[in-house]
């Protein structure tokens, strides 16, 4: 895998690398964490009842881990034409995450998702680039959670 | 939360979590609290269109289930990092278990592997975990 010098980029289609994809503030709501929990049948009390996860020393429902995505929390959909990701040639392959404090029901994320890595790869008759998109969820001045994500988009390769 | 096993070596098998049958509903609903704009999880014909026999699942199911499978034993807050190889798509009647297995014991916590696989065993997702040992690390 070849990863993409700045100053060296082959065409147009590749993403910048930094390129910031929009920002925001956002609350977490109940009625989300409810519609996660119950559409992957999380079996945990803590989940659903708000005075379960009070006894449990929580301030309220946990946001279970792995239910933010970046896109849920922009206002448009530009970040798609920044990333070059397209429906019907891109994967998401793989998503990494490290937590610093819990997110629960109520609390406010700030975030700045950004292009923090690009790689291609040859592919045969295609190219196979790979776009990791970086979120630092900011709650209360804090990081509570950093999230990659990355996509593969296949491009066929140019004549 | 389940109790986790009172000495935990590599190699412990924890208790594998089953989702529901990821259904239509279920993928609509996650996918609509997700704002997950990709018609790959909500319509059939474009699925077709670009080779796919169906719909797929958002790849967020999985990372929540394989997630919720170690949440179960150590607690909500024990989680400190996880990664996430998606290997194959989730259709509708897929119904995925999550088997996480101990595989090293680090200076503050353990290091999980995790396998999701559907009821015909096809590899779905796999995950390296990384979780505080709070038996060893009170509070």
């Amino acid at each position: 895998m070849t990863t993409i010098p700045e100053t060296a980029r082959p065409n147009a289609a590749i993403p910048e690398v930094g390129t910031v994809l929009g920002t925001f503030d956002a609350p977490l709501t109940r009625a989300r964490v409810w519609r996660v929990d119950w559409s992957v049948g999380l079996d945990t009390m803590e989940y659903q009842d708000p005075e379960v996860a009070r006894e449990a020393g929580m301030p309220d429902i946990p946001v279970p881990p792995g239910s933010l995505v970046f896109f849920s929390f922009l206002e448009d959909m530009t970040w798609l034409e920044k990333t070059g990701v397209s429906f019907d040639k891109s994967l998401a392959v793989q998503r990494r995450l490290e937590m610093h404090q819990p997110l629960y029901v109520g609390d406010v994320v700030r975030g700045a998702p950004t292009i923090s890595k690009v790689d291609v790869k040859d592919k045969g008759d295609k190219s196979l680039v790979f776009v990791t998109v970086t979120t630092d969820y900011q709650c209360d001045g804090a990081t509570a959670l950093v999230e990659h994500v990355t996509y593969m988009t296949r491009h066929p390769k140019e004549a | 939360m389940l109790q986790a096993p009172e000495t935990t070596p590599v190699g412990v098998l924890l208790e594998p979590f089953k989702t529901p049958v990821l259904d239509r509903v279920r993928i609509k609903q996650f996918t609509e609290a997700m704002r997950d704009p990709n018609p790959v999880h909500a319509d059939a014909e474009f699925c077709r269109s670009i080779g796919l026999p169906d719909i797929i699942a958002p790849a967020g199911m999985a990372v929540v289930a394989l997630a919720h499978s170690i949440v179960r034993h150590f607690g909500f807050d024990s989680l400190r990092e996880i990664d996430v190889r998606l290997v194959a798509p989730t259709f509708p009647s897929d119904r995925l278990t999550c088997s996480p297995e101990v595989t090293d014991v680090l200076d503050d916590g353990l290091e999980i592997t995790c396998r999701v696989t559907n009821e015909s065993g096809d590899l779905k997702a796999e995950g390296r975990v990384v979780v505080l040992d709070r038996r060893r690390h009170p509070e």
